[in-house]
């Protein structure tokens, strides 16, 4: 039985995360007995190999600058109680827009300011992107959780068309790939010998960013106010229209930022995939965050680790690729049920007999 | 006194009345008992118990204050004369000799030292209590008192710490509401755990798992007919009112066939007719043998219809009486400890207009919501707007709020600026403050902080950071903590703490609906009060009740809401209770007058 509390569980607020996690490990161990695999090799695999060395624990940052911006970008929306999870295709058209200002940069530009230019373009696009779910909202009731993943999929395929088409690389023998960015589109590396990059500033500030907005301002208030109570929210002045366009408008633009700083640090030119899975992966770390901007940052990082973990897995124990996905999977069913304890508790009881 | 106790079911615009029996439905339980129960002659309330009538005495009514019941008589004429006494409805599992409530016969319900704790507060301290058959109890206290906890109990939510609950003289543990239900206990609850996106029918399946969806409907348009408790078994939860709501939750109970059935705050929505109607059925199932187990605020309405009453305070009995030997007064002294004022305006000195609305008409998606409204407010004067529940009460609400604006800004104008197209902010800067009937989840968010609910509606115009902890001091508003959460506050606790929020902006304009429903009385007073002194400072302010007492106690002038169209505000002091029930019931002022 459940049995609703008063006041969320402060102490349960903290701990719930990290039950979830326990409950993850316990699950993996079920999971890989079953494959036919090692479990305490497997999870040393997964939770201590990632910070075995320097060039592991750098590349866990560099996945967790994606998941953090777009992360971070979604739990205002949450917040909101406005559901996008069409980060995936608003990652994608932020890296078309800064990928398509690096390839049609004209050759004698300043380079200072390409790669400024880039970001920019990327966040736009992810903004336009995620506003077109709102505006269907708005005007005329459309769901946002359908129409925002409806368009993830249009995104990845005019990705598709674009560099198998209009931008496809002259020299690139035909494989689907544009040419790749000049030097003054690409992210600079922040810490030599490894593929570090300044995006973790601009994650890490995008956090503290959107932290400030939800605590700080009225906005961050009437966002918040509408995810508890709509017509609470509605009462106190806070304009719906309005407040779904501003998350929308923001966790698209975070997301298309998202895409065009993995683009111009990572993976340098356009191509088909490219890695637009974070913006799925995000969802979790929104929630892992409890959809908090800040605890994105940490739960980034967490999700980082399956990742990588994950990725050595394969490689080591020869773990078929989806073993990763579902220990994801199964990292947001526990968080999520263990949610339901900070605002109830457990009460053992037997069924009354009668009726 | 004014207001619902002084009428007498006999004033009813709308006498139920009995339909001739029929062959029954092919429904797996057997329909509710009334269907196979005596008419019994509509009972004043303050009549003494029903079936308690020797043998002798005629079973034909002996005043007829109802003239168009020939059906009643029919019907008792053909009930046998069984010198028992019982009603003839042997097919009723709980309408077994129906008693009238004398010591002698065996109790129901037992309440024997029942004790709940809720960590260091002692909710309910050792209560003892003894229902009996047909016995209509009334159970008092302020809130707080441990009413709603003890109640909780006996309808299996929550378990006792110690002490026992014995039903028919055998000792029971009622582990749920469902134990509960099957026991023959319903309760109508102050606060409706219903789902919103279901109809009404869909809802009271929830809770009859074994009624076909067809069958619930027609008993809902049976009863409805039957009690005057019509709602229209299709419509969606979500799209009613308070009352309307209520309604449901009585007719719920009603399909139940309840052998105890606890009631909290039934009447806070009512017309007076309406009110006195449900006593009606309340007699009606009383003698028939049902227990009802009567929680209310209004003292009146006790005196009007119970025979024992039970008075809580802080967790513990401290007085059981006859409520029909007491006055009000003295009921209001047992439950606060001391005695209290009704607080009554002063006549006070009426200024300019400061709200004004002309013209004022709501369009739905399906229809016309609200037409021709016009009224003023003037400096100083409290103006009430009486009405059923959902006759545009909340649509009147929201467009004078600003959520839903009419659209043309002419209709409304504060301190002669028009304001029909501004939102809720542009208003509050106009000088305007609103306190809408729901406190959870529309005046107050229940997961937020009191600090972060003062911030709701005093964003547009400043937040002073000490604003909330001066609410909670000047309001008396009671909770643990420093900045709890609006949801750990009590109701009465909570709504003195939204009145207060929006009078501490000093507004020009105060709009409130419903301020004092499900509130206890020492709440009641203080935010009358509080509403009263505002008036005196300059303000004009507008109550939208359902509550008649209220508004006597409270308005200058009142107008009534019907079908959405308002009569002309006449002064409260020139009219009658029954004056306003008619208009109410949609009687135009000629009638009425």
């Amino acid at each position: 039985m459940l049995e609703r509390r008063v006041s969320p569980s402060p102490v349960l607020a903290v701990l719930s995360p990290l039950i979830a996690v326990a409950l993850t490990i316990l699950a993996g161990f079920a999971l890989f007995a079953v494959l036919g695999k090692d479990p305490v090799r497997a999870m040393e695999i997964y939770f201590l190999s990632p910070f075995a060395d320097a060039y592991n624990r750098s590349e866990l940052l560099v996945k967790a600058i994606p998941l953090a911006l777009i992360g971070s970008g979604l739990t205002i929306c949450f917040r909101a109680g406005v559901f996008n999870i069409g980060a995936p295709g608003q990652y994608t058209l932020g890296a078309i827009f800064a990928g398509g200002v690096a390839l049609h940069a004209p050759a004698d530009a300043a380079m200072i300011w390409l790669l400024p230019l880039c970001l920019a373009a990327g966040f736009v696009g992810g903004m336009l992107w995620g506003w077109i779910p709102a505006i269907l909202r708005i005007t005329s009731g459309a769901n946002v959780i359908l129409v925002s993943l409806m368009l993830t999929y249009v995104a990845s395929l005019l990705l598709d068309w674009l560099v198998r088409g209009p931008w496809t690389d002259p020299q690139g023998r035909g494989f689907p790939k544009s040419a790749l960015f000049p030097d003054g589109a690409l992210m600079p590396v922040l810490l030599p010998g490894t593929r570090l990059h300044w995006g973790l500033v601009i994650a890490v500030v995008a956090a503290l960013l959107l932290a400030l907005i939800l605590y700080r301002t009225r906005r961050g208030f009437g966002i918040r106010s509408m995810g508890l109570a709509p017509r609470a929210a509605a009462f106190a002045g806070f304009s719906e229209a309005r407040t779904i366009t501003y998350v929308m408008l923001v966790s698209g633009g975070l997301a298309g930022l998202a895409g065009a700083v993995e683009v111009t640090a990572t993976i340098q030119q356009l191509q088909p995939e490219i890695a637009a899975g974070y913006g799925f992966a995000a969802i979790i770390v929104a929630f892992l965050g409890r959809l908090n901007p800040v605890g994105s940052l940490v739960a980034a990082l967490a999700l980082a680790v399956t990742y990588i973990g994950g990725e050595n897995a394969q490689i080591l124990l020869k773990l078929p690729k989806n073993a990763a996905f579902v220990f994801q999977g199964l990292l947001l069913f526990f968080l999520l049920a263990c949610d339901t304890l900070i605002h109830y508790r457990l009460r053992v009881r037997r069924v009354a007999g009668t009726g | 006194m004014s207001g619902a106790g002084q009428f007498r079911p006999g004033d009813a615009p709308r006498p139920t009345t009995i339909r001739p029996a029929r062959p029954r439905p092919p429904v797996r339980q057997a329909p509710p008992v009334r269907m196979q129960v005596p008419p019994l002659r509509p009972v004043s309330a303050t009549d003494t118990p029903l079936v308690a009538v020797p043998p002798s005495a005629s079973p034909v009514p002996v005043p007829k204050p109802i003239p168009a019941m020939p059906v009643v008589a029919a019907r008792t004429d053909a009930a046998p004369p069984s010198p028992s006494l019982s009603p003839p409805s042997s097919l009723s599992p709980m309408a077994a000799p129906a008693e009238a409530p004398r010591p002698d016969t065996a109790p129901l319900l037992v309440l024997d030292g029942v004790s709940k704790a809720f960590g260091p507060v002692r909710a309910v301290d050792t209560v003892s209590l003894a229902l009996h058959p047909g016995e209509k109890h009334a159970l008092l206290g302020e809130n707080g008192a441990g009413k709603s906890t003890l109640v909780k109990m006996i309808y299996g939510v929550l378990q006792p710490d110690a002490g026992t609950i014995r039903l028919d003289e055998r000792p029971v543990r009622i582990g749920s509401p469902l134990a509960a239900r099957g026991h023959g206990i319903g309760m109508v609850f102050q606060h409706f755990s219903t789902f919103e996106a279901l109809t009404v029918a869909e809802n009271l399946a929830v809770v009859l798992p074994d009624r076909s969806l067809r069958s619930i409907r027609r008993d809902v348009r049976r009863i409805g007919d039957e009690y005057g408790l019509a709602i229209e078994p299709n419509r969606r939860l979500g799209t009613l009112s308070a009352g309307e709501r209520q309604r449901v939750e009585i007719i719920r109970c009603l399909l139940q066939n309840p052998r105890l059935l606890i009631m909290d705050e039934p009447t806070s929505v009512l017309t007076p007719q309406e009110a006195a109607a449900l006593f009606v059925v309340l007699d009606r199932l009383a003698a028939q043998g049902c227990a009802i187990l009567y929680i209310s605020h209004r003292l009146d309405d006790v005196r009007a219809l119970c025979t024992g009453a039970t008075v809580m305070r802080r967790g513990r009995v401290v007085a059981t009486c006859d409520p029909r030997r007491e006055t009000a007064a003295s009921l209001a002294e047992m439950m606060i400890g001391s005695t209290v004022e009704r607080p009554r305006k002063p006549a006070t000195m009426v200024g300019k207009a400061r709200l004004e609305v002309e013209d004022l008409r709501v369009i739905s998606d399906t229809a016309l919501e609200l037409d021709g409204i016009t009224f003023s407010a003037r400096a100083g004067e409290i103006l009430g707007i009486a009405g059923v529940a959902g006759e545009g009460q909340s649509e009147l609400f929201a467009a004078l709020s600003g959520e839903h604006p009419p659209g043309w800004d002419e209709c409304i104008r504060v301190d002669g600026r028009p304001v029909g197209t501004a939102d809720p902010t542009r208003r509050r800067r106009a000088g305007m403050a609103f306190a809408p009937e729901r406190r959870v989840g529309h005046s107050a968010i229940g997961d937020m902080r009191l600090s972060e609910n003062f911030r709701l509606t005093h964003h547009a115009t400043g937040v002073s950071r000490k604003g909330a902890a001066l609410v909670r001091d000047t309001y008396d508003v009671r909770a643990e903590g420093k900045d709890p959460f609006a949801a750990a506050l009590s109701g009465g606790n909570l709504q003195k703490f939204v009145i207060g929020r929006e009078i501490a902006r000093e507004p020009g304009v105060l709009i409130v609906e419903q301020p004092t429903w499900g509130v206890d009385a020492g709440a009641a007073a203080t935010i009358h009060e509080a509403l009263m002194a505002l008036a005196m400072r300059g303000a004009a302010i507008v109550v939208i009740s359902q509550d008649l007492d209220e508004i006597f106690a409270l308005c200058d002038r009142v107008a009534v809401l019907h079908r959405g169209t308002l009569s002309p505000p006449r002064v409260t002091r020139e009219v009658t209770a029954e004056d306003l029930g008619l208009l109410m019931g949609g009687a135009t002022l000629a009638e009425a007058s």
